[in-house]
């Protein structure tokens, strides 16, 4: 009889490839509660996986937006300068700072920044600024900014502003109009006419409202600053902590690297948080579908007693036969975690080009948040380690399966396990 | 309480100083171009020239006068009086005498330094550059709509226009001028060289302010204006005049008026 | 049937427990998670009244007015007076901001002075969320100053220093000398560079004698968004009374705020129900599981006469009840505690990270009834939904093999 040849083939080598076998064809004698357990397990697996592809994406995007509209991937300053922003702080050399940044592995390219105070006026009224003289060659390396210029276009030289659209739009400015720019030098009083060559539109209210761009040249003659406030490097999209510590150590004394991460301040603890959370779900999910394998493995176990029974009168190890309902589990957990795996990456892969939940994100949030921006394009994120995130189903599986029906299969008393239904 | 969303964002800006208005008699800091004083017999049809001439007209003469200013805006209106004076060059005291909130209160400008006395600290202080920009006593011009010597090279003049008594200049601002304005229209007499009335108009071709001079006395050869009135061509009921009484010109004033001590005691 | 699908689910009491333990803890998952939702919202709404009050009342076309003298509201101790009676339990705050140069020797500093006498709660509030050190302003003291830390290191002064104020442009003295008492670490470096405090009457002295720029109306017991409902019909009741001046609810001066707490439901919505489906799933499993234990005894009922569709119906009423059942609990487990945790709750360790993004570290749930019957009315649609295969699966039984069958 064939379970005779099957314990017997088990019993006479001992090997634990026949038991891998005998436990995988136990799975598909049952096809459909199989398929179903494959079925359960994938939807975890997926699940788990698209959550944490979307909360690494939603970190990522609002990093790389705040690194590239608001602040920089990293940026040099003086440790006086970042906690009073002000061209009383400036970097005290730039040409031996610009090298060692260049320097360093993970910097493509630098782009000086001078950020002033200064009063834009126009015939009708004035406003204040937080002006940023650039360097126009250099500031599209580091910054989106350039890039949402939707009028006109960016700086070429001196003699020129370019304007977000708030901006322009409280001052009553056009393209091609001049504004008078005011500041204060430690030498006197400075003044320029600019004129309004682009004007930039990013749908994102902290730069538009707050835009003012001026070349350096001009920046320094308002300003009274030789150097600048601030050197912004950039780093590719995740290296920024680790290329700010690494140069850390080639900078003087008084200078500070700081990469994104902290020029976001607390939002991105907050977002933290939003990884917790994901955390905790996936725990959660992953128990469920445990559970679920489990309960129907222990359905299997009750209804095979008759021949586990005589697989143990055979001579059949008691502890191998737990090892292969055991093994019955953790093949039905990792059939699952393979299947919901493809598709889970298969839909990260997809939403990791297409931008679907950008538009709907930035509308929610940008107008509550001032001094963040929120990405318009939100991309979810391609990683192996979600693989393993959502492998916890397989270990809480193969471990209620010890705890129960292997427990159970331990224990059975031949004689009472021939005789049951 | 804190400075959350609920306060309005900007600062009330456009109030400017006080001391603006008196840019024009009391010559403050130009660039310098003073020397030009020896144009005076330039040809009339040149336009420059005659800018020249009215810039000079209004320059270089000590003076000491009482000044009452009056800042009007819808619904209410304050008035000042000071007692001013100037060296004709770069320096001038100014002392608040009413109303008696800001009675005491003195301002001393020498070039680009400006000083602050306020009774109430009993002291005085040193305002930094950026102070001159922001919110003042108000009134309707700006420091730099007056920094007269800037005039000359700033914009390019031409003459649109003679009559009888008068000549309209039209100032159009070099490209890089530090001025928001699209033009300016200079009215002055042609006998004089005295200021009538000063238009500024915006980009697009629209008159925004208007400046204009009158109640004319005869100093020492020269035709000044002792009156002058700032409307605001856009908002209704913005008006600034500014009145000089018992003006005293090219008397001599004595070096310490220009102290810090005079900012608390005057100096006559 | 109804009666005999309920016996059937306790033939099995274990896998029965198991599913409809599951569905029990997403229904209370669901109900906790809106709870948080909510808590998460009525923090922003806290953070948001508590500084600046449910209500506020400015002056006309304040936002468009630029000069000084066209933001305040004259005759303050008249208006606060009247705003007092029809406030009902709401504490009225008088703010004054003065757009002010502070400078100590050389250096100086621009900004927006704010005098205002703080009501003890409301102080206690801001205090816990941004360190003082040294003592904070007092109503009625007119020589002291409060500095945010970094300005007051921008300035180059300390604890006992003097700093002078001046304010031209404005109707009081326009300067003035206070003594710095107090340095306060403002969570939000921006705003710590920019952070000056007086008394209301200094800021009135200094500026704007018997004026403000705003006031603010605070119900500092209010916590949660569901109990507030004072601040529109105090809204509607100042309107009349003050019909120069502009009068405000918290909803109308942010209203990207009212914009995100509505998208909480929807967004919260999502998570649960991907979080029903796995509960589904598991319901699935446990019918179908025990549909294949009695396949034997439903072939002999079907031979009975029992037809294709009562055996649907008999499936499905299994699940529904299932479903039910743990809903019912869960619901009773969720809204429990969330009315426990509803009067404030703390998660020791978050407190700090709570207050360093400038939130109040104390969280206050609450979830709407209609909430709660979304996540049963969820839990019931899974049990439809999650009986539909097998159902069918039972409908097509035949007869002869059912019976025969061996597991």
């Amino acid at each position: 009889m064939a379970i005779g040849t099957e314990a017997g083939r088990v019993t006479r080598r001992g090997t634990t490839v026949a038991l891998w076998r005998l436990a995988w064809r136990n799975l598909w004698r049952q096809r459909r509660r199989t398929q179903l357990l494959v079925v359960v397990v994938a939807y975890a697996t997926l699940a788990i996986i698209f959550l944490w592809g979307f909360i690494d994406g939603f970190m990522n995007g609002m990093l790389a937006s705040q690194g590239r509209l608001v602040a920089a991937p990293v940026l040099v300053t003086t440790s006086a300068y970042h906690d009073d922003p002000d061209p009383l702080h400036p970097l005290p050399s730039l040409a031996p700072l610009e090298r060692a940044a260049l320097a360093q592995p993970g910097v493509r390219h630098v782009a000086p920044r001078l950020e002033f105070g200064a009063l834009l006026r126009s015939p009708y009224t004035s406003e204040g600024v937080m002006a940023r003289g650039v360097d126009p060659a250099r500031e599209a390396s580091v910054s989106a900014i350039p890039a949402y210029v939707t009028q006109g276009r960016m700086l070429a030289g001196p003699g020129e502003i370019v304007l977000g659209k708030g901006v322009a739009d409280r001052l009553d400015s056009r393209l091609g109009e001049r504004v008078a720019i005011d500041a204060s030098a430690a030498g006197g009083p400075r003044s320029l006419g600019l004129r309004v060559v682009g004007i930039v539109d990013s749908g994102t209210p902290v730069v538009d409202d707050a835009t003012a761009l001026v070349d350096l040249a001009d920046a320094r003659r308002l300003s009274g600053v030789s150097t600048a406030t601030g050197l912004a490097l950039d780093v590719p999209r995740g290296r920024e902590s680790s290329v700010a510590a690494a140069l850390q150590s080639e900078l003087p004394a008084g200078v500070h690297a700081y990469p994104v991460e902290q020029l976001i301040g607390q939002l991105a603890r907050a977002v933290g948080w939003g990884r917790v959370e994901v955390t905790v779900l996936g725990v959660v999910f992953s128990l469920f579908a445990a559970i679920t394998v489990t309960s129907t493995v222990v359905v299997s176990v009750l209804e095979r007693s008759r021949e586990f029974g005589v697989m143990v009168a055979l001579g059949l190890d008691q502890a191998r036969l737990s090892t292969l309902v055991t093994l019955e589990s953790v093949y039905a957990s990792v059939l699952g975690w393979l299947a919901g795996s493809i598709v889970g990456f298969a839909l990260l892969w997809l939403f990791s080009v297409w931008n679907v939940f950008g538009p709907l994100f930035s509308g929610l949030y940008g107008s509550l948040l001032s001094g963040i921006s929120l990405p318009s394009e939100l991309y979810t994120i391609v990683r192996p380690e979600y693989l393993l995130y959502a492998a916890v189903t397989i270990a809480l599986a193969a471990l209620f399966a010890v705890l129960a029906p292997a427990r159970r299969v331990r224990r059975l008393r031949p004689a009472e396990a021939m005789r049951s239904e | 309480m804190t400075h959350t969303r609920f306060v309005p964002r900007h600062i009330a800006r456009d109030a400017r100083t006080l001391l603006v208005a008196l840019a024009l008699i009391v010559g403050l800091p130009t660039t310098g171009s003073l020397a030009v004083r020896a144009h005076a017999q330039a040809a009339p049809d040149d336009a420059q020239a005659v800018l020249d001439h009215v810039i000079d007209n209004l320059r270089g003469l000590s003076e000491r006068a009482t000044l009452e200013l009056s800042v009007e805006r819808p619904g209410r209106t304050v008035h000042y009086r000071m007692d001013v004076v100037s060296d004709g060059n770069e320096r001038s005291l100014v002392r608040v005498t009413e109303p008696p909130q800001q009675a005491g209160e003195a301002f001393l400008s020498i070039g680009n330094n400006l000083l602050v006395y306020s009774p109430r600290l009993g002291r005085s202080l040193r305002l930094p550059p950026s102070g001159r920009s922001n919110a003042f006593l108000g009134s309707d011009l700006s420091y730099d709509d007056l920094a007269g010597g800037e005039y000359r090279e700033q914009y390019d003049a031409t003459i649109t226009s003679r009559d009888a008594d008068t000549i309209t200049l039209e100032l159009v601002p070099k490209p890089e001028a530090p001025t928001p304005y699209g033009k300016l229209v200079f009215v002055v007499k042609s006998a004089s060289y005295a200021p009538v009335s000063l238009t500024f108009f915006d980009q697009r071709g629209n008159a925004v302010k208007r400046l204009t001079f009158s109640d004319f006395q005869d100093v020492q050869g020269r035709t000044i204006p002792q009156h002058f009135e700032v409307v605001d061509l856009l908002r209704e009921g913005y008006r600034t005049t500014a009145s000089y009484q018992d003006a005293q010109f090219g008397i001599a004033v004595p070096e310490r008026c220009f102290s810090e001590a005079a900012l608390e005691r005057g100096c006559f | 049937m109804i009666a005999l699908a309920w016996r059937n689910l306790w033939r099995q009491p274990r896998r029965s427990l198991t599913a409809l333990g599951a569905v029990a803890v997403v229904v209370a998952f669901s109900t906790l998670y809106y709870g948080i939702g909510g808590a998460v919202g009525n923090s922003l709404y806290t953070q948001l009244t508590g500084s600046g009050g449910q209500v506020q009342v400015h002056a006309a076309d304040y936002r468009n007015v630029r000069d000084f003298s066209g933001t305040l509201i004259p005759d303050a101790d008249r208006v606060n007076g009247l705003i007092t009676t029809h406030a009902g339990s709401g504490e009225v705050v008088g703010v004054l901001d003065v757009p002010a140069l502070l400078i100590h020797g050389d250096r100086s500093r621009a900004l927006a002075l704010q005098g205002s006498d703080w009501p003890a709660g409301v102080r206690r509030a801001y205090l816990s969320t941004n360190p003082l050190t040294g003592t904070f302003v007092t109503p009625g003291d007119s020589d002291s100053i409060v500095l945010g830390t970094s300005l007051a290191r921008a300035l180059g002064v300390g604890i006992g220093d003097r700093v002078d104020v001046y304010a031209p442009g404005t109707e009081g003295f326009g300067a003035a000398s206070y003594a710095v008492t107090g340095l306060v670490d403002v969570i939000d470096p921006a705003a710590q560079a920019r952070t000056a405090l007086v008394s209301l009457g200094a800021a009135q002295a200094l500026a704007a004698p018997d004026a403000v720029s705003r006031f603010e109306v605070h119900f500092p017991d209010v916590k949660r968004v569901v109990d507030d409902g004072v601040s529109g019909s105090v809204a509607a009741e100042l309107t009349p009374q003050l019909p120069k001046l502009q009068v405000e609810t918290w909803r109308q001066l942010s209203p990207g705020l009212v914009k995100l707490l509505n998208a909480f439901g929807p967004m919260l919505a999502v998570i649960t129900l991907i979080f029903y489906v796995l509960a589904g799933l598991l319901v699935v499993n446990t019918i179908y599981l025990g549909l294949i234990e009695r396949v034997r005894e439903f072939g002999v009922l079907i031979s009975l006469g029992m037809s294709g569709r009562a055996m649907m119906a008999l499936v499905t009423l299994e699940s529904v009840l299932l479903c039910a059942a743990g809903a019912a609990v869960g619901a009773a487990i969720g809204t429990a505690g969330v009315a426990v945790l509803g009067r404030g709750f703390t998660i020791p360790g978050f407190q700090q990270y709570m207050a360093s993004f400038g939130m109040d570290p104390m969280f206050y749930p609450s979830v709407t009834a209609a909430q709660v019957l979304q996540a049963v009315g969820f839990a019931l649609a899974t049990g439809v939904l999650a009986a539909l295969w097998p159902a069918s699966l039972a409908a097509r039984l035949e007869p002869a093999e059912a019976m025969r069958f061996a597991a």
